[in-house]
């Protein structure tokens, strides 16, 4: 579990919009093993998903890279790119939205092999159409019928489907399981564990719900406000998260268990825009922990501070 | 809030939101509902949350109320079948599982629902009784109620 698949370096998304320069992504910098799954998490528009998209090339960065297998992947010829596009698919939260309406299960997963002409012969084609079918638990009497006669637990399915389709390396999920029901969630969540054994994948998992996401994940990211504020295994976030805003969003969460009620930290104030931020650390305004002047001042760095452990603030030790 | 009201339904008032920003709100729940005095059904599917405001929770499922019971009961001694499917489905934060047990299949269409008890389909402890007609609601004890043939004497194993 050594070798780096992916890494990302200070990578940065800034969008224009006409309230001035939104800081999407800034400067953001983390690897993922090769067969380990990442565990993105942070509040809705913290950057998560623009990360995710960036890794897949639907967004072009304003700076920074994206290595995978040490190849950058913004600067690749034509076909180094269609190679790499196959290594890396994507799984999308809301499998109504993201599966062409007037296409079969069958069009949908077939799509994808067309698109990289993988088969020449149609035959073999719509074996492996079946086959892959029955790797992600659709039965085959589905194969004609349409996304909106599908519920959700099969539509997300159908787009892991169209993601493990060309046998890739690394699959970036974004949110796959937050429109799901927790009993559909949870037949997920497993279908996705058997799958990384089984294929070696290696899993960006994009989600707010920090449950999910530590039963997944190897490592944790958490962000805030398009800025990366910590970096460790799974267990560390929750034993001993260092950033303060870490430390709220893990003891916010509610637990199913009266026994062990924790003392909750609430923060005060609503997450600031990312438009135009000033100098300081993001989490400023909300900070209980600050330390005058220089948490205003000065933007803290990513710091190492245990073996494995990053976190960005100023107080961390 | 703005007519003073005696009861707030509150449908799924935290789902959108981060779990952050989610605490403040059910903090200024919790304080209205003292201050005003009022009641308040909170319609949701995230136990944390239930377990954070609730006094009384009732499970629904495909258009029944298969439990009704206080916190404290619900939490502790789950009896229903599907609130121990929903219970097991949820990832533990506080704890390590490798594997999540779901519930099997799926919940059936609002139009075609299976006659009997409308969990038979998916429930592991299934009975021949379980298809025929809905079971009664039964008492486990003054705040607990079930509606399960695996409470009802003479037929489940465990009577209460």
């Amino acid at each position: 579990m050594e070798e780096k698949l992916l890494e990302v370096e200070n990578l940065q998304k800034i969008f224009n919009t006409p309230r001035g320069a939104l800081h999407a992504v800034d400067n953001i910098n983390f690897f993922v093993r090769k067969g380990e799954t990442l565990g993105l998490v942070g509040e809705s528009g913290c950057g998560k998903s623009t990360t995710g998209r960036m890794i897949v090339r639907l967004t072009q960065p304003t700076s920074g890279r994206i290595m995978f297998q040490g190849q950058d992947i913004h600067i690749l010829n034509k076909k180094q790119l269609k190679e790499t596009r196959k290594n890396i698919q994507m799984v999308f939260q809301d499998p109504f939205s993201s599966l062409n309406p007037r296409m079969s299960v069958s069009d949908l997963i077939k799509e994808t092999f067309d698109i990289h002409k993988v088969y020449r012969k149609d035959k073999e084609r719509d074996e492996r159409v079946l086959e892959i079918m029955n790797v992600v638990g659709l039965s085959p009497r589905l194969v004609n019928s349409y996304p909106h006669e599908l519920d959700g637990g099969r539509r997300q399915r159908v787009g892991i489907a169209r993601a493990i389709a060309l046998n890739p390396k690394c699959i970036v999920l974004d949110e796959p399981v937050s429109a799901l029901d927790v009993s559909v969630q949870a037949q997920i969540l497993n279908l996705l564990d058997r799958l990384q054994d089984e294929f070696k994948l290696t899993y960006l998992f994009i989600a707010h719900d920090l449950s999910v996401v530590k039963h997944v994940s190897d490592r944790i990211a958490v962000m805030y406000v398009g800025k990366m504020v910590e970096l460790t295994d799974y267990k560390t976030i929750f034993k001993e998260p260092l950033h303060p805003y870490s430390r709220a969003l893990i003891s916010a969460i509610p637990t199913p268990n009266l026994k062990k009620k924790k003392d909750r930290i609430i923060l005060e104030g609503d997450v600031p825009s990312p438009i135009n931020p000033g100098p300081g650390c993001r989490f400023y305004p909300r900070c209980r922990e600050r330390i005058d002047p220089i948490c205003k001042e000065t933007e803290p760095e990513m710091r190492e501070v245990k073996p494995g452990h990053f976190v960005a603030c100023h107080r961390a030790e | 809030m703005a007519c003073n009201p005696a009861l707030l339904i509150a449908d799924e008032p935290t789902t959108a939101l981060d779990v952050t920003i989610q605490a403040q709100v059910l903090e200024v729940m919790k304080d209205l509902k003292k201050q005003f005095k009022m009641a308040m059904i909170l319609i949701t599917h995230d136990l944390g949350v239930v377990s954070e405001i609730c006094e009384k929770v009732a499970i629904m499922y495909a258009g029944k109320i298969v439990e009704f019971a206080d916190l404290e009961s619900l939490f502790t001694n789950p009896s229903h079948p599907y609130t121990v499917g929903l219970f097991n489905s949820i990832p533990d934060p506080e704890e390590d599982v490798t594997e999540l047990t779901p519930i099997k299949g799926l919940i059936p269409e609002p139009t075609e629902l299976p006659p009997g008890c409308v969990f038979n389909p998916r429930c592991p402890d299934v009975m021949d009784i379980c298809k025929g007609e809905f079971p009664e609601t039964v008492e486990l004890s003054p705040t607990h109620r079930v509606a399960c043939y695996k409470y009802h004497k003479g037929i489940g194993g465990e009577n209460k």
